[in-house]
């Protein structure tokens, strides 16, 4: 009866095992699957251990197969009976529930000593004592285990860690397997690493790619970028070398509105500007050439006629030497004949007078004027001539000293024409003091001689300092320091349209009868003016007197 | 010195596609390097997840099977008959 009871329990439950037993552990009943020699010696060893009092569990071998059981005390007022077992086995069946029929995860069992139990996977081996509920040809081989985290596991802890599954390294959790709150054995979790390696390899080659794909891109656009900012810029530098190879219509086209566009477009105007002042500077160039080819034939008869005017210059004054000396012998020579003549006819006019007629008389007066005025001639022209020839160095000439003297001389002159002489403070200058003596008497006398019908003649001599004075003979006054010496009078003066003609030799503004002389003293103040370098002109109003303007240098290079 | 005249002896064709390719490039191996341990990471939090939950579900079906060996072995030893056949030894 109770074996009945029993079967029809474990059938209705579908337990693997039931087994009811007394209270010394001796088996009472059975209702299990397959051999059960193991299960009465695992019942045997729970009551020798005191265990059959308590609700036991835990895992119990059977001798070919494991079991996962409970013991349940059955308790009367009288005692302890024995107690019922309840196992299920770990067999194919029911590890397929516990998803031990899968490949992936890799699912393991292991006993409280670590020995492996069951292993999931194809139905068909495993390690000894293991159930694996698959056919797989070759199974799995557990190694390493590590007992720390089964230790571990067993406290109720689950440990992450790998496992060396096969030679691979298997991501690992260990858990313990818990039966009334007790750990039985230890489970075991391992992922398949080539699952999570394709992945992960999947993503990584697409992210490689990707990435190579991208600085592909990133090469090409910055070449193209590059060769876009650059290409004009070497155009730049070939057309700045084309420029310098004086190819003056090289142009850039201008491809962009950028930076690089306006330079080129600066660049171009600049070669316009370029080619336009070259073109310029060519005509200006040629132009000169043919100015300077012109100059230098210009030059060239310049220089021509320099050397014959040079040569001029050399005969004019060896012929003017020659007419100086000339006219001073011949002056000298001519003096001695006039001499002679005047001298016999002052004798014959003195001697034979009673003898002559009246009309013979006049001839011989005739003569005689006519010899005096020969004399009078022909000794100007010999102090004309001297000027040059019988020349005095220049030395210090206090010109006070030489106007007094001047007036000295003409003492007579001026008494008789009761004229007023007025000298000025006059300079201490380098000169000729017999020279300056003759310009002071020939523009004095001159004052004197041209005087007013009537009327007193008054003459001023004066003096002005000149700072930078100009003119001279060929503008040797200019920039000197010189004096202007003023002879002014208040006598019949002159039509300043006859200005040169009163200093040109035996030139007359009048006839000899009105105002008597040769003509030559005006002629003589220039030439002396002449020789110091300095300038002599005049300045004259008809009726209103006039005014002689002598500048000569204070000093000459010679001192 | 000698590595920044060479630089700056380089065309500008070689200097612009430096400055273009070359930060490209540095962002570019960042990102990858960035990425790859990225996934690392996710792979082992992925991993651990799933471990995690594949031990509860191992836990929830033990349990289970617990509770069923628990109702089976608690109705036996409470069943009269069975007490009974055990008093007797029948």
């Amino acid at each position: 009866m109770l074996n009945a009871t029993l079967i029809s329990e474990r059938s209705r439950s579908a337990l693997g095992h039931l087994q009811v037993v007394d209270a010394s552990g001796d088996s009472f009943g059975v209702a299990h699957h397959g051999n059960g020699t193991g299960y009465d010696d695992g019942l045997k060893q729970l009551h020798e251990l005191g265990l059959l009092e308590i609700n036991a569990a835990g895992l119990i071998y059977t001798g070919n197969q494991w079991m996962l059981a409970v013991v349940q005390p059955v308790k009367t007022s009288t005692g302890l009976l024995g107690a019922v077992s309840a196992g299920w086995l770990l067999d194919g069946r029911t590890l397929s529930g516990l998803n031990f029929d899968r490949a992936d995860p890799l699912l393991m069992l292991f006993d409280p000593q670590g020995q492996i139990i069951a292993l999931s996977g194809p139905v068909g081996g495993g390690p000894d004592g293991a159930v694996n509920t698959g056919a797989a040809a070759e199974p799995k081989v557990l190694a390493n285990v590590d007992h720390e985290l089964l230790a571990r596991a067993k406290n109720q802890q689950i440990s992450f860690s790998k496992a060396d599954i096969s030679g691979e390294q298997h991501r690992a959790a260990y858990a313990p397997l818990m039966l009334r709150g007790e750990p039985v054995a230890v489970f075991g979790v391992a992922l398949d690493p080539a699952r999570t390696n394709n992945l992960r390899n999947g993503l990584l080659a697409s992210t490689v790619v990707v990435t190579g794909l991208v600085a592909l891109v990133t090469l090409a656009g910055g070449y193209f970028l590059a060769r876009v900012i650059s290409r004009p810029i070497l155009k730049l530098k070939n057309a700045a070398e084309d420029i310098a190879m004086l190819k003056l219509d090289t142009r850039i086209d201008v491809e962009s509105y950028d930076e690089v566009g306006s330079l080129a477009s600066s660049f171009n105007f600049m070669t316009e500007e370029l080619q336009r002042l070259y073109s310029g500077l060519t005509e200006e160039v040629a132009e000169r050439t043919q100015t300077n080819e012109r100059l230098t034939e210009e030059i060239v008869e310049r220089l021509r006629v320099e050397e014959e005017l040079r040569t001029l210059a050399v005969n004019l004054e060896r012929s003017n030497t020659e007419l100086q000396q000339f006219a001073s012998i011949a002056s000298h020579d001519l003096q001695e004949p006039v001499r002679k003549i005047r001298t016999f006819g002052d004798r014959l006019r003195d001697r034979a007078r009673s003898d002559l007629t009246e009309k013979h008389q006049d001839y011989l007066d005739r003569l005689l004027n006519a010899a005096g005025r020969m004399q009078t001639l022909i000794n100007d022209l010999l102090i004309y001539s001297r000027v040059t020839t019988k020349a005095n160095p220049f030395v210090s000439v206090d010109l006070n000293v030489i106007a007094k003297e001047v007036l000295a001389d003409l003492e007579v002159t001026i008494e008789a024409t009761m004229a007023q002489v007025d000298v000025g403070d006059l300079p201490t200058i380098s000169a000729d003091p017999t020279q300056m003596g003759q310009l002071l008497q020939n523009l004095i006398s001159n004052s004197l001689k041209f005087r007013k019908e009537g009327e007193r003649p008054i003459v001023k001599i004066r003096n002005r300092h000149l700072n930078g004075a100009t003119g001279g003979v060929d503008g040797a006054l200019n920039g000197c320091d010189a004096m202007e010496l003023t002879v002014e009078d208040n006598g019949i003066g002159f039509d300043e349209m006859y200005l040169e003609r009163i200093f040109g030799v035996f030139q007359r503004l009048y006839s000899r009868n009105e105002f008597p002389g040769t003509g030559i003293g005006l002629v003589l103040c220039r030439k002396i003016v002449d020789r110091h370098n300095g300038d002599l002109t005049a300045k004259s109003t008809p009726g209103h007197g006039a005014k002689f303007i002598a500048t000569l240098p204070v000093y000459h290079e010679t001192d | 010195m000698r590595v920044l005249r060479a630089v700056r002896d380089l065309p500008l064709f070689s200097k612009l596609l430096g400055v273009f390719f070359l930060p490209m490039v540095l962002m570019l191996a960042v990102m990858l390097i960035w990425t790859v341990s990225s996934i690392n990471r996710m792979e082992a939090e992925s991993s651990t997840s799933r471990l995690r939950d594949e031990t509860n579900v191992f836990n929830q079906q033990i349990a289970r099977l617990e509770a069923d060996l628990n109702l089976v072995a608690g109705r036996l030893s409470s069943n009269p008959s069975l007490v009974l056949a055990m008093e007797n030894n029948d």
